[in-house]
């Protein structure tokens, strides 16, 4: 007898054996958290963003040109890729080269070089980089052609002169990563000009407001953004940016305050630092939020008179060009621009495993210890990331992303990234069909919601749809 | 007055145009009639120019100054003097909730009695109350001085960084880490400073208010106070 399999009996024959059980709830990385928060009495904090897999672009495919449509030549036709963003009422809307812009990232969860290489990067490519939670740093401003300053929260940093030389303005309602909560900066971070430049005590593990001191509400809202008006003389735009969650009324609420560009932030949105139970389990996917965010605009007849720029996950050329097909007018990349910095890059190995994480799995950027200097505060750190070394990243990084964006609008048959549209894509699971509206591969059927028909019936009514409410 | 700016007939970005236009054009003082609670007047004055409103004004008045002065004979909305870094607010009357909201420098003065949230996220002004203040007044301070002669509705200094808070009434129940401090000589000698050329003064004695420090780092054997906190 060996033993009944279960350790209950059996003897030396039992004892001998390793039995592996595959819990289903109690995974290994389940045990991992559950005895780590019980070292540390807290929630635990880390990087990047969702470790959960969600409904996202990748479900979809597009429906390049063959017999029935004609394409453009892939590698070489004119494909426009302008982006103009806040014609609604800015004097001086931004005006963009390519689709793309990098997303607010602070100064403070990044160095100095890091923000300073995005925005000499962003610029060279024509795209716009973005302040965040702790004010413009004078190399971020000096190296940013176009750049867009967040008014966040916290209001730290907030600066009427800085505000004055923007390019734009963007009242932060909330980011993808944890919609409902404010932002975090540990303590590890929070260097002498860090906390000088937020007013906070050298070393304080920073926990920001989730509400603005100055106003709450939707309609708070249009007073404030009357007030930005006012301190720019209607000059710049004024975005709104929201963390995904009930994205249809809180597009329908930001339009109607008066923004000129809606910014969506969706579940897959990155963090320096965000309770890492808030990335799983808070807010809606990246591809989910925007079909919302079109259909409030469509419901207001203020599709293409407000712009959307959507943001959360965007990875790769494909991201960029299906979000534009599902409505958005630019995306934004944050996390991703990381990466192309060198982010989970496999040099200073062994600072990595003083941080107990290998290259390529690395999400350690609250504690200011980034092993190639990105997110780092660290003098001894940040000269791994030399500014010029990171403009030329990132501006290769988004460059490669407008090429790949322009592939799939020739492919398409398009002469502009903006044209690609629905009817261009299907999807490849039945719960895309189900969140976008668009038909299943194989069964020219929409299966989406009563607003399906909208996006993708032709003319002729050529693409029934199978609405859940049976419309 | 040097100047003087009608509100009736005018837009408020008309009004603001106006003002700075004057302002740009050396106007030491510009009286504006006819206020009649209208938002966002007054706002990112960067000149050093006194402005008098002659009635109430309402929300996000006189906000995101850099050396402006402003004279409000009536009332004032929500968030009067927010985001100011240099200059002044006097309001005679009293004033909504968020008075002076994360202020870096400068001074608000309202001689009344203010709403919610007066002096939140404070990073580096001053500001006085001449009467009561509403509930969670202070919250996430972390720089500055504001002075309270009245008394204060519970959640005062709430999750406060650093900075000073006097009340000269009743504290109710002081918010998360919110401590008291000794009074001291220098205390009293700037309490007399900002309070007496307004003719302001404490309802009862003052009381020092400041942050206890224990919300700066997490240290699970301070847990109730983080699981407490407002």
């Amino acid at each position: 007898m060996s033993g009944n399999g279960d350790g209950t009996s059996g003897g030396e024959a039992i004892a001998a054996r390793r039995w592996l059980h595959h819990h289903a709830v109690w995974t290994p990385d389940v045990i991992q958290d559950i005895q780590l928060k019980a070292e540390l009495g807290r929630y635990r904090y880390r990087g990047m963003s969702t470790t959960r897999p969600v409904p996202n672009f990748d479900d979809l495919t597009f429906l390049p040109c063959t017999l029935s449509r004609v394409p453009l030549e892939g590698y070489r036709e004119r494909c426009d890729t302008e982006t103009v963003l806040g014609t609604r009422f800015a004097e001086r809307p931004v005006r963009l080269k390519i689709p793309i812009i990098v997303c607010g990232m602070s100064f403070g969860a990044l160095s100095r070089n890091a923000k300073a290489g995005i925005g000499l990067g962003a610029s060279r490519a024509g795209s716009s980089t973005t302040t965040g939670d702790g004010g413009m740093h004078p190399m971020e401003r000096a190296n940013s052609e176009r750049l867009v300053y967040q008014i966040c929260p916290s209001h730290y940093g907030n600066d009427a002169h800085d505000m004055a030389s923007a390019d734009a303005v963007e009242i932060v309602v909330g980011q993808g990563a944890k919609p409902g909560t404010g932002g975090v900066l540990l303590g590890a971070k929070v260097s002498d000009e860090v906390a000088r430049m937020r007013d906070l005590p050298l070393g304080v593990d920073q926990r920001s407001p989730v509400r603005h001191p100055d106003f709450i509400g939707p309609a708070d809202l249009r007073l404030k953004i009357e007030q930005i008006r006012e301190a720019t003389d209607w000059q710049v735009p004024v975005y709104v940016k929201i963390g995904a969650a009930r994205t249809r009324d809180d597009v329908k609420l930001a339009a109607k305050a008066g923004a000129d560009v809606i910014v969506i932030d969706g579940m897959e949105g990155g963090s320096a630092a965000t309770p890492d139970i808030l990335y799983d389990h808070t807010g809606i996917p990246t591809m989910a939020a925007i079909c919302e965010a079109r259909r409030a605009l469509e419901d207001m007849g203020l599709l293409g008179e407000v712009q959307l720029v959507l943001q959360g996950g965007i990875k790769n050329g494909a991201d960029v060009a299906k979000a534009l097909a599902l409505g958005a007018d630019a995306v934004g990349v944050g996390s991703a621009v990381m990466i192309a910095l060198g982010c989970n890059s496999a040099n200073y190995i062994e600072d990595y495993h003083a941080l107990g994480v290998e290259p390529g799995h690395c999400a350690m950027c609250h504690t200011g210890q980034c092993p190639v200097g990105i997110t780092t505060q660290d003098e001894r750190l940040i000269p791994r990331l030399p500014v010029d070394v990171a403009a030329e990243r990132v501006e290769n990084f988004l460059n490669a992303l407008t090429l790949e964006c322009q592939m799939f609008a020739r492919a398409c048959g398009k002469h502009d990234v903006h044209d690609l549209e629905p009817e261009d894509l299907r999807t490849l699971t039945l719960e895309a069909s189900m969140i976008t509206g668009i038909p299943l591969v194989g069964t020219d059927v929409a299966f989406g919601a009563p607003w399906a028909h909208r996006m993708h019936v032709d003319g002729a009514g050529h693409l029934p749809t199978a609405d859940i409410d049976g419309h | 007055m040097d100047a003087v700016v009608d509100c009736a007939g005018l837009t408020t970005r008309e009004v603001n145009q106006a003002l700075k236009r004057l302002a740009a054009e050396g106007a030491g003082e510009i009286r504006v009639l006819h206020p009649a609670a209208r938002h966002c007047l007054g706002v990112a004055m960067f000149e050093a120019v006194r402005i008098r409103f002659e009635g109430s004004v309402g929300y996000l008045c006189c906000t995101l100054g850099d050396g402006a002065d402003f004279e409000v004979l009536g009332d004032a909305g929500w968030s009067i003097g927010a985001d100011m870094h240099a200059g002044s607010v006097l309001v005679h009357g009293g004033a909504g909730t968020n008075v002076g909201a994360s202020m870096k420098g400068g001074t608000v003065v309202v001689k009344g009695s203010v709403g919610t949230r007066a002096g939140i996220a404070n990073k580096g002004g001053t500001i006085v109350i001449g009467g009561d203040a509403g509930y969670m007044s202070g919250f996430m301070y972390q720089k500055g001085t504001m002075v309270i002669c009245g008394d204060v509705d519970a959640g005062i200094g709430d999750s406060m960084y650093a900075g000073d808070i006097y009340v000269g009434g009743d504290l109710g129940t002081p918010g998360s880490d919110c401590v008291e401090h000794e009074l001291t000589d220098a205390d009293a000698a700037l309490l007399a400073e900002l309070c007496e050329p307004h003719g302001l003064g404490p309802k009862r004695g003052w009381t020092k208010l400041g942050s206890g420090g224990r919300l700066h780092n997490f240290d699970r054997r301070e847990f109730a106070i983080w699981r407490e906190a407002m």
